[in-house]
């Protein structure tokens, strides 16, 4: 044959092997995020400062001190080092971890479900991708957990990420031999227990908002709007009106902090009048909504016309 | 602004045999053709496009267009890209022309209420609200085109016997199909009784059943009189509808006149013709010495296709030598006759 | 073995309360098939219990052997998609789109990629494959829908309402890759559409719906018969003498539209008597071809039923 058809041509491969759904719908996910949040590149360059700021300040400390104590010469540094008292906070244990991921972290989660959670559902909505999602052979199962997987991607990588590396890093620093060791192995575990839960938590309720609108924009409204009314009004409101901190089982923030810190072994930030176990269901409750509604507008029938 | 007179179509007592199409509650009904009542035809409205250009920033949408559009229906043609959204635009008044004017019968069409108020406008776009019934939105247009509470139900209820909602009238436009949402379209243009009626593809979505009743109402409000503009890319249905087309390409009228008579005016190209034969080969033979006729021949196993300049005197000189015996034809078959030849030829 | 591309048995659906499919029973072999029917027939619910998206009531429906309702994902594989609405990837090229689908269908990357490239070429998206879709213009936009529901390579192809939006020129394109897909790589095609045109140029036989049930079935070159006593004629003269003509030979004319005449005969069309005619009133024949019922009017009649339902 001199002259080849080029037309179209037949496929030869193979037409019933596994179809990877998620990780392809992940890949891709993650990819034209990457690609919209690199737009705006003076934005992004700001975010990833500040959200890796305190992970960078924090491994910079520990190494400081290790390099200060040593070296004996650098003694005085060492002293005025520990006396500052900057070591309790790069230290890990299960305050400053809860601190670094409920507290401080949570912020930057919040703005990537903005950034990013908030479109993955709604604009597939916008542009009736659904329908070619649909007509593929994925389950519905498969594109809800792609999405969950983009959106709980990029949080992990401000959150669960720079967390465990720092217990490694400080835990390589300090050796095994201490009682810090058994702190550093109950947080290996914990750690990704927590940083998990939080992070179902926001991808679950940004995925929820993003499903309920037909942009980005507008999931983005829903969902901040939504946490602010539950959290500053409904929770809020309640507190002054009956003056009873078991309202604050309203608060998903409230709820939220109560079960990391029981996961974290950190009894200290545990609301010594409202039960873990509360907190857990009424979040459990929570996420089960979010995870209803999602199901409920990723259906064939939402796209039937 | 009082409405008088009979209207045109689906005046009370016509035509109940087209209503009767109607599966009830479905909204597909067919559209029940308008009855030849005796009306008054309209009056003739010509509507002028007086070398018209308009831009946007650098491209240029219409080049130096110059049209009349006078009763009757008349197609507008082109290829995606050509203008003729932007054209439809300026006839009724929603854009400006960058040059020149469009006038109805003298009197500009932008921004005058007179003239607003003798065209009927279906666009490509949706327009509707999906809140109101078909019956409140009829209802809202015709207040807004002046009809008085009075009379409005009546000739709401007229209008939508006309396109074929009346069973549907009272439900939410929100749960039309897209089908029922056109007719919709088409009463909203057609309720003040315009004299001029703009369409831009007014079939889309519509099934054939439907597609065949609408394309007979533009026919007969072509026939009322009214003036008629109906932009489409189904060349066919054009055809259907009328002879006369407006063929535009890059923003300027490539083409306007009827089909046959562009086609004439293609000097250029020769025409070809299939005849129908058992024996093309012997058929070939005998028209082979007539040099003046025959650009060239192509054989097929039924018919023998011949290319000439002169497409009726080819015809004849096979008729001679069909009656003389010579040859047998059954069939004749002018091949680059219709709309859709013409267009590919000139949109080359 | 010729499987049969289409068997359905009894398939009824519901919505809610609404019957779209009324105990559906059909048998549709290769080619291509039209899908036809009015607005609500329940044309795209049968495409879409065929893909598994709405759940069958009742019935069984198999497409080139597999259960639509036990083995929706298999089918899903090997049934390419073309929506009618406009349905796309956000924020994806038309190669990254196609590619993704590809993907998404169980393509391995490699595959899919190279795969993504021939098909966006075969649907004549050469430069634009490398654009955002969101730029692209109707006429792209249904190529690369085109494509995507190429790129798995499947073995039965959806088209719905595939000349959406084309100009002329598109349309013509368009039907150009469908012919092509189903006469030289023996791809099956299911195209529904209310351009009968369309599907007269296309589609070897035609199934029509209406009202969720089975009204008309057949080969479309069966349903338009074309009456062997009949055809239709113009002259290059004035009419009445060839009428007069006509109708001294024992013809029966009836004046058409655009200066044309239908002539019945008694028996079998003789062309020579017609050029005879036209000879004796002094003018010649400029067109004559047998009158053929369009695909439209033999189907139209389907659609509408006999009996008006009141």
């Amino acid at each position: 044959m001199v002259v080849h058809d080029r037309s179209y041509s037949r496929w030869d491969g193979d037409k019933h092997a596994p179809v990877h759904g998620v990780s392809v719908i992940l890949e891709r996910g993650v990819s034209t995020s990457l690609a919209s949040l690199f737009r705006r590149k003076l934005f992004v360059l700001l975010l990833s400062f500040a959200a890796f700021g305190p992970f960078l300040m924090a491994l910079g400390v520990m190494y400081l001190h290790f390099f200060f104590s040593s070296n004996p010469e650098l003694a005085p540094m060492t002293q005025s080092l520990e006396e500052s008292g900057m070591l309790e906070h790069v230290t890990p244990n299960p305050d400053t971890v809860w601190g670094y991921l409920f507290e401080i972290q949570s912020w930057f989660g919040l703005v990537l479900c903005v950034l990013v959670g908030a479109g993955l559902i709604a604009e597939d909505r916008r542009t009736n991708a659904l329908e070619l999602y649909l007509s593929r052979p994925l389950r519905r199962a498969d594109y809800v957990l792609g999405k969950l997987a983009v959106i709980g991607f990029f949080l992990a990588m401000v959150t669960l990420v720079p967390c465990m590396l720092l217990i490694v890093v400080h835990a390589l620093l300090h050796g095994f031999g201490t009682s810090e060791a058994v702190v550093h192995t109950n947080l290996l575990w914990r750690t990704p227990l927590a940083a998990g839960v939080e992070i179902l938590t926001a991808s679950l309720l940004v995925l929820a908002a993003s499903s309920l609108a037909q942009r980005a924009r507008n999931a983005a409204i829903l969902f901040i709007g939504g946490l602010a009314v539950v959290e500053g009004v409904i929770a809020g409101l309640l507190l002054e009106v009956f003056r009873d901190p078991a309202v604050q089982l309203a608060s998903i923030h409230f709820n939220l902090g109560q079960v990391m810190a029981w996961i974290l072994d950190n009894p200290a930030e545990l609301h010594p009048d409202v039960p873990v176990l509360n907190s857990g269901l009424v979040l459990g409750g929570w996420l089960l909504l979010a995870l209803m509604v999602i199901l409920r507008r990723v259906r064939p029938v939402e796209v039937v016309a | 602004m009082t409405r008088a007179g009979p209207t045109p179509a689906g005046g009370p007592g016509s035509d109940p045999a087209g209503a009767a199409g109607s599966a009830p509650g479905s909204g597909a009904a067919r559209v029940p053709p308008p009855a030849r009542a005796p009306a008054p035809a309209r009056a003739p409205a010509a509507l002028r496009v007086e070398r018209v250009s308009r831009w946007y920033g650098d491209v240029i949408a219409l080049n130096d267009v110059d049209l009349v559009f006078g009763p009757g229906v008349t197609g507008l043609l082109g290829p995606n890209g050509a203008g003729k959204s932007t054209l439809i635009r300026l006839l009724v008044g929603l854009a400006r022309a960058g040059t020149g004017r469009v006038l109805l019968d003298g009197r500009p069409v932008r921004n005058d209420l007179e003239s607003l108020s003798r065209i009927g406008y279906v666009s490509d776009a949706d327009g509707l609200y999906d809140e109101l019934t078909a019956r409140r939105f009829l209802a809202d247009q015709g207040r807004m085109r002046g009809f008085s509470r009075a009379e409005l139900p009546r000739r709401v209820d007229e209008v939508l016997e006309l396109v074929g909602l009346t069973d549907a009238a009272d439900r939410r436009a929100g749960g039309f199909s897209k089908g029922m949402r056109q007719r919709l379209k088409l009463g909203q243009a057609l309720i003040h009784e315009p004299d001029v009626l703009v369409l831009d593809e007014p079939l889309t979505g519509l099934d054939p059943m439907m597609r065949r009743d609408v394309i007979k109402v533009v026919r007969d409000m072509g026939d009322l009189g009214l003036t008629v503009v109906v932009s489409s890319h189904v060349l066919h249905e054009i055809e259907a509808m009328t002879d006369q087309v407006v063929l535009l390409r890059h923003g300027q009228v490539l083409a306007e006149g009827t089909v046959a008579k562009i086609r004439d005016h293609l000097d250029d190209q020769p025409r070809r013709i299939g005849f129908g034969t058992d024996d093309a080969a012997g058929l070939a033979r005998a028209l082979l010495l007539e040099r003046e006729l025959v650009l060239g021949l192509a054989l097929e196993p039924e018919r023998l296709i011949v290319h000439s300049m002169h497409p009726e005197r080819l015809c004849q000189r096979v008729q001679e030598l069909v009656l003389s015996g010579e040859v047998s034809v059954q069939r004749v078959d002018p091949l680059d006759e219709d709309l859709a030849a013409v267009f590919s030829y000139l949109v080359r | 073995m010729s499987q049969a591309v289409l068997q359905l048995e009894g398939v009824s659906v519901r919505y809610g309360k609404r019957l779209a499919l009324d105990e559906l029973t059909a048998t549709v072999s290769g080619g291509a098939i039209g899908l036809l029917g009015p607005n609500g027939a329940g044309k795209s619910t049968l495409i879409k219990a065929l893909l598994g998206l709405v759940p069958l009531a009742q019935g069984t429906a198999r497409v080139l052997g597999a259960d639509a309702a036990r083995q929706p994902r298999r089918l899903r594989r090997i049934i390419g998609y073309m929506p009618e609405r406009d349905a796309a990837f956000p924020q994806l090229t038309g190669f990254q789109a196609t590619w993704y689908a590809g993907r998404l269908a169980g393509m391995p990357d490699a595959d899919a990629r190279r795969r993504a490239h021939e098909v966006l070429l075969f649907a004549g998206l050469e430069e634009a494959r490398y654009r955002d879709v969101a730029t692209y213009s109707t006429g792209m936009k249904q190529r690369v829908k085109l494509a995507q529901a190429l790129v798995h390579d499947p073995d039965l192809l959806f088209l719905d309402e595939p000349t959406n939006g084309l100009d002329p020129k598109g349309r013509e394109e368009m039907l150009g890759l469908i012919r092509t897909l189903v006469g030289d790589k023996g791809m099956h095609v299911i195209l529904s559409s209310h351009l009968l045109r369309d599907v007269e140029q296309v589609c070897g036989s035609v199934i029509v719906l209406r009202g969720g049930k089975l009204v008309s079935q057949g080969a479309v070159d069966e349903l338009r018969l074309s009456s062997d006593d009949a055809c239709t004629v113009s002259v290059a003269g004035a009419l009445p003498g060839f009428r007069a003509a006509c109708e001294a030979r024992g013809l029966s004319v009836e004046v058409a539209r655009r200066g044309t005449v239908q002539l019945r005969f008694a028996g079998p069309v003789d062309a020579s008597v017609v050029f005879a005619a036209a000879a004796e009133a002094g003018t010649h024949v400029s067109s004559l071809r047998p009158l053929r019922v369009s695909l439209e009017d033999a189907v139209l009649a389907a659609m509408e039923g006999s009996e008006e339902r009141a």
